[in-house]
């Protein structure tokens, strides 16, 4: 049998098949598999305690996030825009600072400091996590946080990046900061991220 | 869906956002249950596989890099979660109830497995099971099928890949995949034929 044979009777084949009805009935209860997806969904948010920390899956998702989020220039405006807000008492960033900023809040997210907007440290940082809440498009749970243990590790890394930033950061620059993100992560025992 | 509204869903969904997941579900949903249920032939089964194939997805999307096969990688999923349930089911005590509402001591891992539970050739069982083997002829065919056949000639009726787009899916030489959907669709056919 040639090929085109082959496939000319494996066509009737198939169409026999399709009028031998191999469709199932009833369908699928796709309401109760979205709903499981959902579920799925917010364990990546929390560890195997409950608390509300990132797994590697949404630690990749917020890098990919706010990659994207860099590349179009959005975070620039956005963060400057309220940096320079009412009752925030800040000014815009320039340029590589905002890339900076941009960074150290993925550094945030990437360690899970959701709830430092209610800490006593809060009003330093709750602008930070407002801009993170608006590169990730999602509001955050209070929950109970260490944030004194980090902070100076996140306060020196953003330093690092002011000195060392430039407007034309490029994904290379990105790839170290994620890494030192792992690294971080690692120390505060969360999975290492995957970019 | 058209490729470039999937690409922009995946991306999406890469970030882990629900309503993309939701696009994804009634795109596919329907397919892979149809695909599912005739691989492991127990529709309990096929339910919990889907979810879990979902579920994995949301796992392992934010690492996918989308090259245009996004079809191919879930049937591909599909077929392993199907294959890794039938195996399970035959390393359990092959005990079928003869209630039709199941099998004791597997019902856990889903059907026995795929001979035990379509298998005609023995005494003919009796009651609801009987009756339910006998409602669904296509499937008893299907499940006498060697397994690789009976994946082939599925992919083709549930998925819209091509016979190249299968080969590359199941990591065979594209006439290997035809020969299979070949074999598999005369065989099922001559099943069905005897039948009547």
């Amino acid at each position: 049998m040639s090929g085109e044979e082959l496939f000319a009777q494996i066509e009737r084949d198939e169409r026999w098949l399709r009028s031998v009805g191999v469709e199932v009935e009833p369908p699928p209860d796709l309401g109760a598999v979205k709903r499981r997806v959902r579920i799925a969904i917010d364990e990546c948010w929390l560890d195997e305690r409950g608390v509300r920390v990132p797994s590697a899956t949404a630690l990749a998702g917020v890098k990919r996030r706010v990659r994207q989020e860099l590349a179009a220039g959005r975070p620039e405006h956005r963060m400057a825009a309220k940096a320079a807000g009412p009752g925030t008492g800040r000014m815009p960033y320039p340029v590589s600072r905002t890339l900076a900023a941009a960074a150290a809040l993925a550094l945030a997210a990437g360690l899970g400091f959701w709830s430092a907007v209610s800490s006593p440290d809060g009003p330093a940082v709750a602008a930070d996590l407002d801009d993170l809440a608006a590169v990730m498009g999602r509001d955050f749970d209070d929950e109970e946080v260490e944030w004194e243990a980090i902070e100076m590790e996140l306060a020196e890394l953003e330093a690092t990046l002011v000195q060392g930033a430039d407007p034309g950061w490029e994904d290379e620059a990105l790839d170290e900061l994620f890494d030192e993100m792992d690294e971080l992560s690692n120390d505060v025992g969360l999975s290492p991220g995957v970019s | 869906m058209e490729a470039n509204v999937l690409a922009s869903v995946i991306e999406r969904a890469k970030r882990l956002e629900a309503g993309a997941f939701d696009a994804l579900v009634d795109e596919y949903g329907g397919r892979l249950f149809g695909y599912l249920y005739r691989l492991t032939g127990d529709r309990e089964a096929a339910e919990d596989l889907l979810q879990e194939l979902f579920v994995r997805l949301v796992r392992t999307l934010p690492q996918y890099e989308h090259d245009g096969r996004f079809e191919g990688w879930i049937f591909r999923i599909a077929t392993n979660l199907a294959r890794d349930r039938v195996r399970r089911g035959r390393r359990a005590p092959a005990v079928l109830s003869i209630d039709g509402t199941g099998h004791d001591g597997a019902a856990e891992d889903g059907p026995a497995s795929w001979q035990e539970l379509t298998d005609v050739s023995g005494p003919a069982p009796e009651g609801p099971l009987e009756l339910r083997e006998d409602a669904d002829a296509l499937q008893r065919a299907l499940g006498r099928l060697p397994g690789p056949e009976r994946e082939v000639v599925m992919l083709r009726h549930f998925s819209e890949l091509s016979f190249v787009e299968i080969a590359e899916a199941m990591g065979t030489p594209l006439g290997t995949a035809l020969a299979r959907a070949h074999r598999g669709l005369s065989k099922l056919r001559e099943m069905m034929e005897d039948r009547t």
